[in-house]
């Protein structure tokens, strides 16, 4: 790890981290969170990140819209692609954001030494996401979709409906 | 109608046909929850060639009153 980055993530203080981001953006992290301090993350403005959430952007960009709240315990990771996350989105506890894969081609070797790869993560605006639920690289939520508690998304969820289950399927479309 | 009503409600809700009254409410069915409302909607929409509007989901409170919903969809004004 490079000193500039262990020194962001070891030697600032949380509450100065959520002034900063206050400060910067507008928006309210707890001070019990571990928001990293990274060139790669915005936020917008009201945005709320409860406590024990954990978001890391050292790899790639992390963009979190407008009046988005994010629930106790969250864990947000972005790699090259990034993860996006639209305006007005609300996001249950417990809910993991991961915007990367292990590599695992090959039997000869650990997986954890085969590299990672990133197609990224897209949330747009005004997405419900239910407790508990992973959203795993690749998946993308269109707007207005609603991601039932503890469902796995892995593929694209349409506009406007509602999904459940691992993997997350389309059971319902608003209306 | 009625006996396709019980059918598709009973797969659903995962009871027997026979469990199926009028009288049977939401909170009469624990697994009969804000999700599994909507894949009842769903279902019976797609069986039926129905269209429910989103007031009409919410207004059904039981079997009786979701019978009396599609019995008034279904006959012609």
């Amino acid at each position: 790890m490079n000193p500039k980055k262990l020194a962001r993530r070891f030697l600032i203080p949380a509450p100065a981290v959520s002034l900063f981001y206050y400060f910067k953006f507008g928006c309210k992290i707890s001070p019990r969170a571990e928001v990293e301090m990274s060139p790669y993350l915005t936020f917008g403005k009201n945005t709320q990140v409860s406590s024990f959430c954990k978001i890391k952007a050292s790899d790639g960009p992390v963009v979190i819209g407008r009046e988005v709240s994010i629930g106790a315990s969250c864990f947000i990771s972005s790699d090259r692609m990034g993860v996006k996350i639209g305006d007005y989105c609300l996001i249950g506890p417990n809910v993991s954001i991961i915007g990367n894969n292990y590599n695992y081609d090959r039997l000869d070797i650990p997986i954890c030494r085969q590299g990672t790869q990133s197609a990224g993560i897209s949330i747009e605006d005004n997405v419900w996401i239910g407790a508990g639920t992973v959203v795993l690289d690749g998946a993308s939520i269109g707007h207005g979709a609603i991601i039932a508690p503890n469902s796995v998304v892995s593929a694209r969820i349409p506009e406007n409906t509602i999904a459940q289950g691992s993997p997350a399927k389309v059971i319902f479309k608003r209306r | 109608m009625e006996h396709e009503v019980a059918r598709i409600v009973a797969e659903v809700l995962e009871l027997n046909e026979s469990e199926i009254r009028d009288d049977l409410t939401r909170r009469d069915v624990d697994q009969w929850d804000s999700l599994r409302h909507l894949t009842l909607i769903a279902a019976l929409e797609e069986e039926l060639g129905l269209r429910f509007s989103m007031e009409e989901i919410q207004s059904i409170a039981g079997i009786g009153s979701l019978k009396a919903l599609i019995r008034r969809k279904t006959t012609p004004e």
